[in-house]
């Protein structure tokens, strides 16, 4: 069995931009969770 | 009609497929392991490896129409979206990264499956049984047209059966008792009706933005969340989580295993997507751990880096076996809730990363 040290590099590019990919949306998901918590949140009495 | 004219067709390749075929539905029986799916595929497997057997064609059929164009995954992931509470994740969003950082292991398994000479479609389809989520494993392989989608459904659904076992390991091998006894506050945030009812929707939309590939699983999981979530559709939420759920579960199983017959199933490829899958589990909570020590180094409320294993999509077990783990190193730390929150946010990323790599692979094909 021969290794495919080309395809591994080029899979490496794949990682990278997938998981900075994920991490950039569920960064953007986490903003709009904060905004939706703080815009929605029962106003509580004084 | 010759009666046991097919005998002569009989070999030892079918015979040990009744043999995976029995082993799969004794877990499911004995030892309880995601019975859902591997008893049909194990009662499918036999079926499908008897000589001239008069079920392949029917299954096929129905293969063609529910798996091939990938509609039964994708309604089995309405009745999964229903069965979701989100209110952990909602409460605390940042474990919404461990969701992230917990799906390391489909890239890890996507470069090691490049490197063994995998073709990129395949190699891509076996990185996503890292995902732990059979739907996803299952719509990924199909759009890439991968051969092996047998092999990874298998792998996919027998790897989330024993979690239990490949997670504990994997956590002990990489944090140090003091790590998992560190205790973690729990305070109950209120979240809004509202909120519930829009983190569905902006949540598809965003992920369609950026991955258009992604929007049918990601929008079929947040539809059925929207249906328990809205409060005014009691019945068809049930009816998603039970009936819904349970009618496609029984029929991707023996479906699926149509693509089991000895001849495609029983070649050296199957035995590596075994331990690729094995590699890719290992892999999802050691970067979901390392990424939980990483946030230690700068944290001043440390965190139980053992969350960050639960951000696998195994869900709810993986949230459970992390949260007995820590009882077990202290009985009065419970980390249930977080871990809880991080397995949704599993359930999330793993779709995300589904549609990122069929965004990121399929022109590459």
């Amino acid at each position: 069995m021969r290794l495919q040290v080309e395809a591994f590099l080029t899979s490496l590019q794949l990682m990278a931009k997938g998981m900075l990919g994920i991490f950039a949306v569920m960064l953007v998901i986490m903003g709009v969770i904060a905004l939706l918590n703080r815009f929605t949140a029962e106003k509580k009495n004084s | 009609m010759e009666i046991l004219g097919s005998l002569e067709e009989l070999n030892v390749r079918m015979v040990v497929m009744w043999v995976i075929g029995a082993v799969m539905i004794d877990l499911a029986i004995r030892r309880e392991m995601e019975p859902t799916l591997l008893l049909p595929m194990g009662f499918g497997c036999i079926l499908c490896n008897l000589p001239n057997s008069g079920a392949v064609e029917v299954l096929e059929t129905l293969f063609q129409a529910g798996v091939a164009n990938e509609l039964f995954p994708l309604l089995l992931f309405i009745g999964i979206g229903a069965m979701i509470d989100f209110g952990p994740l909602l409460a605390d969003p940042k474990l919404l990264l461990f969701g992230a950082a917990a799906q390391f292991g489909i890239f890890f398994t996507l470069s090691m499956a490049s490197l063994l000479g995998f073709e990129l479609r395949d190699a891509a389809s076996i990185a996503i049984i890292g995902a732990a989520d059979g739907p996803t494993s299952i719509f990924v392989a199909n759009v890439l047209g991968s051969r092996y989608t047998a092999a990874i459904i298998v792998a996919a659904y027998s790897y989330m059966a024993l979690v239990p076992i490949v997670q504990p390991f994997c956590i002990r091998l990489v944090t140090t008792k003091k790590e998992r006894m560190i205790r973690m506050e729990y305070t109950p945030g209120q979240i809004s009706r509202t909120t519930r009812i829009l983190f569905p929707i902006v949540v598809t939309m965003i992920a369609g933005l950026v991955a258009p590939d992604s929007v049918a699983l990601v929008g079929f999981l947040m539809f059925g969340n929207l249906l328990r979530e809205c409060g005014v559709l009691r019945t068809l939420s049930e009816a998603a989580q039970n009936i819904l759920a349970n009618l496609i579960s029984l029929l991707l199983g023996l479906t699926v295993a149509v693509r089991m017959q000895a001849e495609s199933f029983l070649v050296p490829q199957t035995l590596m997507i075994l331990a690729l899958g094995l590699v890719a589990f290992m892999f999802d909570t050691f970067g979901g751990v390392f990424f939980g020590k990483l946030i230690n180094l700068f944290a001043k409320r440390k965190i139980n880096p053992m969350i960050g294993a639960a951000g696998i999509s195994a869900f709810p077990m993986s949230s459970r076996v992390i949260a007995k783990m820590a009882k077990d190193e202290d009985p009065y730390n419970f980390i249930l809730m977080q871990a809880a929150g991080a397995n949704v946010a599993g359930q999330v990323a793993s779709v995300i990363a589904g549609g990122l790599i069929l965004a990121l692979v399929g022109p590459m094909l």
